[in-house]
């Protein structure tokens, strides 16, 4: 029941008082954030300089937007802005669903051992370096050795898919391997929401004649939603952020026009030259993009469903 | 609900408020590492930064402290993590809180020159070694000096360092099975590949034969043309000799040539398509890293046939004894060269620098001048004495005996900085040095292709300004990735009259006159 | 448990069709997932040429425990341990108790400051000053190689505060907290003794995101701490790997050696907090809300 909010001065240091004590529930995070997050945020203006260490951020001379002209008028930068977006759509769209699907369908699951045991395996990849996990994947997927290589011989196939060189796999390849990884991982938030179910809803949807099919879909679906809508707009507020790591170690000369992005591209220029201020202007303009996304999903969400960020 | 937004905004607006004017200027308030007494009596106190550690149970070296008591000096030493130096240096330099002297850690011209570290150019008179290092080399004087001639951190010249990278050899073990000479040619060359991958020399019975291998994956660095172990040593053949040099040109009538975009390159391309179509190349060249292509060499029965790298002990292991080492290739038009550099593998840039926090600058150059004493330089790279190095009989320098259980380059780097030490080493020194070690070898397999460089088309180290350096680094990525981009197309499907003049078309509408235009004039600044 | 048979009441047959291919299903993608790992626990004991020829495949060639002997050689590894265990503790100790009382606070629709302060928080996330700015600010506070540079700087992550916030919204239901008050209840009794037990799931949760998330951590360490006694566990990982990497340039025998030790890493870091899992686990179970509120 929402209570009606009146412009009046006492309603408002009414419900001050009443809250009050949720300002002290508050307060320490918001002391650790400015101190930690805010304070620090001068660093911004590095993107407008060109800074150096030793003169520091307000010795550097200011260059206004001279970085940000710089990369659009580069060869590359259109080609590895598109890298990003389509690599970082793309990945969303396959690794945002499966651990939502994967958390419904163990939730079936009610023998407890193989319950627990699928969810502590699948949690493992995780923990694996993104090194050790691209030497993995370049082991599995040369058609040349090991298990892909085994196979090829065997069926003695002529020009077989190289998905580690061919650009038409790359995608394919980093989002795999992705899935891979993350999916137990973040499939843990929604089995926690799951649990807050209450079982006698399942009972009583049991009883008049609900199918499994249709107790996910009426009952677990709609309890996750809140949390699946929060997930996505954050997801999409993430979406310039390709992280450099992986999209370099599976990078390779065969494959540049599509797995060159932003990260690995800044971290080239800046072998040459080392350009903190050329990689702050392009985290800046990632930022400003992921937020607009932000904003713009949020506004989305909140008109089909309920639930919204802001 | 207003008062809350307000309330929410003043927070933050007065926290940024303190922390900008906390934050003015330089911070560091009192580091814990300058301690530099002026004593009269006792030794000076300098602290350091150093890196190229490997074993640090074994630190200090006892070269290290030999030199600081030959310098009359005391220095604290912080040991700084090889591989994360990039990410730490930018916060260190920005901190402000340098030590006095910084000792091979990786820097650049652009982390020297901000202001941190002091100009050595007025005390290289108290310096003798330094001296006469920076006047005997002059590529070393050119890489220490920026433009306006300050000398802002020392280059390191360590010996035995050569002036080629690669070395190529074949399998003799094949070879003498099938009755067959080394290969001169290039022709020659590819009629063995294609007996190797026929005839079965490994005689199992299984088709596994690999013609050449190499490794230009594991990160997207790799330069394919440039560095041992992938495909410079192909190009000379064809009369395109890049020596190492990441501008990718060579010198030609006292001006630089950008290759890829000439014709013999496109020839030396549509051999390499050749041999890729033969299936004579590996075909996971793409993708293997330096321990994936080892891996290969070092099989049991063999599978490689050919090779190149830094040695033939770095790739092929114990397998080294089947393999020999061989000329470079004769290309069609009779070219017959080798790559080579005057700095990429012998000179270091930016390897030690006093930092403008050092209180006692005349010990600090005293210390480093010692380091750059040839004998100290010698035991700096590749371990100290007694434990490595030593003086024969003849009181030259030489090579102790490795122990067992380790190999001689293993020993080194135990015991030592490695190539990124701060020293110098003349050639008269370098030739005195006797004892057998691995690392004296090197220098004999590069006698043996010194035959074939060509000198005067090496590219110099050219210095550029902070302007330059800022579009430089953009022309030269694009640029160079899109070289290596294509190279790799080529290679894979071959080259035909469309695609290569439509490859042209592109790299020149991406800059390459202004590119060139760069190269020519810091070559002319340096020539 | 089975409840389905004691209440008499049978599985259709698309039910039992739906529950087998979650079952099966389930199964492959345990198998799927478990097969890497198991790769990854043989090359480990492999040697390492064999391990890149691909030639290792179910089976370890050439076993040898070099690698394992390798990295406990490295006399840091036990205090990395050490280490990293205190940082992980701290952590999710501190996070916990400063993250959930503030995503309690940011779920109530009638808390005046929510708006804003979800913005405020918003803005923090998405805009960084820069590995520069935070090393200053850590160093002025004199908290550099000390145990608070490895706790403090990250102990509010705004993705966990918006993830327990809409727990909270979700799973406290209004009528709860309402009854609460009538019954004089502060908000602060209220907390502790009524959500708190309720949430356990969410709390574990973000207690397992949070103790992941610094046991793999290494940035904050190689940033802040320089002295060898304090590091972490990845980062004395680290070098014994990145030594290896960065010398092979010079050094082939030691490539080998980085290599060899590639797999053997994993091993050794993810065990213990692989360990920690099974026993959060049980929160996630079905039923922890059962009988809070009725009718």
């Amino acid at each position: 029941m929402k209570r009606t909010n009146t412009h009046s001065l006492s309603a408002t240091r009414r419900q001050l008082k009443r809250t009050k004590q949720l300002w002290l529930f508050v307060l320490p995070a918001v002391v650790m954030v400015s101190i930690f997050n805010y304070i620090p945020m001068y660093g911004v203006i590095m993107a407008f300089e060109d800074f150096k260490p030793s003169l520091g951020f307000f010795g550097s001379k200011w260059v206004g937007l001279e970085h940000f002209v710089r990369f659009f008028n580069s060869y590359s930068s259109s080609s590895t802005i598109r890298n990003t977006i389509l690599l970082s759509v793309e990945s969303l769209l396959w690794t945002f669903p499966i651990p939502i699907i994967f958390a419904l369908l163990l939730n079936q699951i009610s023998h407890a051992r193989f319950k627990r045991a699928v969810q502590t395996v699948t949690y493992m990849p995780y923990f694996i370096s993104i090194v050790v996990l691209v030497s993995i994947v370049n082991l599995f997927l040369s058609p040349y050795r090991g298990f892909y290589g085994a196979i090829v011989s065997l069926l003695e196939l002529q020009d077989p898919i190289e998905p580690l060189t061919d650009p038409a796999f790359f995608r394919t390849v980093y989002i795999g391997s992705t899935i891979w990884q993350t999916t137990g991982y973040q499939s843990i938030i929604y089995l926690a929401a799951l649990s807050g179910v209450d079982p006698a809803l399942h009972e009583a949807a049991k009883i008049d004649g609900a199918s499994r099919w249709q107790r996910v879909l009426h009952i677990d679906l709609p309890t996750l939603m809140p949390t699946i809508s929060i997930m996505f707009i954050m997801a999409c507020g993430s979406i310039m952020n390709v992280g450099f790591e992986k999209a370099y170690l599976l990078q390779n000369k065969l494959n540049l026009n599509v797995s060159e992005v932003l990260q690995t591209y800044v971290y080239k220029v800046g072998l040459i030259n080392a350009q903190y201020s050329f990689s702050a202007a392009i985290n800046l303009f990632s930022t400003v993009i992921n937020i607009i996304m932000l904003l713009v999903m949020n506004r989305v969400v909140k008109k089909l469903s309920d639930t919204s960020l802001l | 609900m207003k008062k809350a937004k307000i309330l929410a905004a003043a927070l933050a607006l007065s926290m940024s408020c303190t922390a900008f004017a906390a934050c003015g200027g330089t911070p560091s308030s009192g580091s814990a590492q300058n301690s530099s007494g002026s004593d009269a009596d006792g030794p000076v106190k300098l602290t350091a930064y150093i890196s190229h550690i490997s074993d640090t149970d074994n630190f200090p070296m006892p070269v290290l402290d030999a030199i600081a008591e030959q310098a009359g000096v005391e220095i604290e030493w912080t040991v700084m993590n090889m591989g994360d130096w990039r990410t730490q240096k930018s916060v260190i330099l920005a901190s402000g809180e340098l030590p006095d002297i910084v000792f091979g850690c990786a820097m650049t011209d652009a982390d020297v020159s901000g202001g941190s570290f002091i100009d050595l150019t007025p005390y290289l008179d108290d310096a003798p070694n330094i001296q006469r290092f920076l006047e005997e080399n002059p590529d070393a004087m050119n890489m220490a000096a920026d433009s306006e001639g300050a000398i802002y951190a020392l280059p390191g010249q360590p010996a035995l360092r050569p002036y080629s990278g690669d070395v190529l050899y074949v399998n003799q073990v094949w070879l003498d099975e099938l009755g067959m000479d080394v290969p001169t040619t290039t022709e020659e060359f590819f009629d063995m590949l294609i007996r190797f991958r026929d005839e079965d020399p490994n005689g199992n019975g299984i088709q596994d034969e690999i013609g050449f291998s190499g490794y230009a994956g594991g990160g997207g660095t790799a330069s394919i043309l440039s560095t041992a172990g992938e495909l410079g040593w192909i190009f000379p053949a064809f009369g395109v000799v890049m020596n190492h040099s990441d501008t990718y040109c060579m010198v030609k009538d006292g001006v630089p040539e950008f290759q890829p975009v000439t014709d013999n390159y496109r020839a030396a391309v549509e051999y390499i398509n050749r041999l890729w179509d033969e299936n004579l190349m590996d075909h996971e060249f793409w993708t293997l890293d330096f321990n994936g292509c080892a891996a290969k060499y070092r099989s049991d029965p063999l599978t490689v046939g050919v090779g190149s790298g830094w040695s033939i002990g770095t790739n092929c292991g114990d397998n080294a004894q089947y393999y020999t080492m061989i000329e470079p290739l004769e290309g069609p038009n009779g070219d017959k060269y080798w790559n080579s550099s005057d700095y990429f593998y012998k000179l270091n840039d930016d390897r030690a620098a006093i930092s403008t926090s050092c209180e006692n600058v005349e010990a600090a150059v005293r210390f480093l001048d010692a380091c750059y004493d040839e004998y100290n330089g010698l035991q700096l790279a590749y371990g100290s004495e007694g434990v490595v190095v030593g003086k024969d009989d003849d009181g030259n320098p030489t090579f102790l005996e490795t122990p067992d259980g380790y190999t001689d380059d293993e020993w080194s780097m135990m015991n030592s900085m490695g190539v990124g030490a701060p020293t110098w080493c003349s050639e008269e020194f370098e030739a005195s040095i006797t004892g057998e070690n691995t690392n004296l070898e090197k220098l004999q397999a590069d006698e043996f292709y010194s035959e074939w460089f060509l000198e005067e088309s090496r590219m110099p180290y050219i210095t550029y300004d902070n302007d330059t350096l800022s579009e430089l680094s953009i022309l030269q990525t694009d640029i160079n990735e899109y070289v290596l981009q294509s190279l790799a197309t080529f290679i894979t499907e071959g080259v035909t009259d469309e695609s290569w003049d439509a490859y042209v078309k592109q790299i020149n509408a991406m800059g390459l006159d202004r590119l060139m235009e760069i190269y020519t004039e810091g070559y002319n600044s340096v020539a | 448990m089975k409840t389905k048979r004691s209440h008499g009441i049978r599985e259709s047959f698309g039910d039992r069709v739906f529950l087998f291919i979650s079952y099966a299903l389930c199964g492959l993608i345990l198998l799927a997932v478990a097969y890497p790992l198991y790769f990854v626990l043989i090359a480990s004991v492999s040697d390492p040429d064999a391990v890149n020829r691909g030639e290792v495949l179910l089976l370890p060639a050439k076993t040898s425990l070099d690698a394992y002997i390798a990295v406990f050689e490295e006399s840091q590894v036990w205090t990395g341990y050490r280490n990293t265990i205190l940082y992980t503790a701290l952590s999710v100790l501190f996070s916990l108790c400063i993250v959930m009382p503030a995503a309690y606070a940011l779920s109530r629709k009638d808390f005046p400051g929510r708006g804003p302060l979800v913005i405020f928080f918003l803005i923090a996330m998405y805009f960084n000053g820069g590995m520069v700015p935070t090393y200053l600010l850590v160093d002025s506070l004199g908290m550099t190689n000390t145990i608070w540079a490895m706790v403090l700087p990250s102990c509010v992550n705004v993705f966990h505060l918006i993830i327990a916030k809409t727990y909270f919204e979700t799973s406290i239901p209004n009528e709860l907290r309402e009854a609460a008050e009538l019954d004089g209840c502060t908000d602060f009794k209220f907390f502790i003794r009524i959500v708190l037990p309720l949430s356990k799931a969410i709390i574990s949760v973000v207690g397992v995101y949070v103790a992941v998330a610094t046991w793999n951590s290494y940035m904050n360490a190689l940033m802040y701490i320089t002295e060898e006694s304090l590091q972490p566990l990845q980062i004395v990982l680290r070098n014994i790997l990145l030594v290896a990497q960065v010398t092979s340039g010079q050094s082939a025998a030691m490539a080998r050696e980085s290599e060899m030790m590639k797999y053997a890493l994993i091993v050794v870091t993810t065990i213990p907090i692989i360990c920690v899992y099974p026993f959060v686990q049980k929160y996630f179970e079905k039923g922890v809300m059962i009988g809070s509120v009725k009718g």
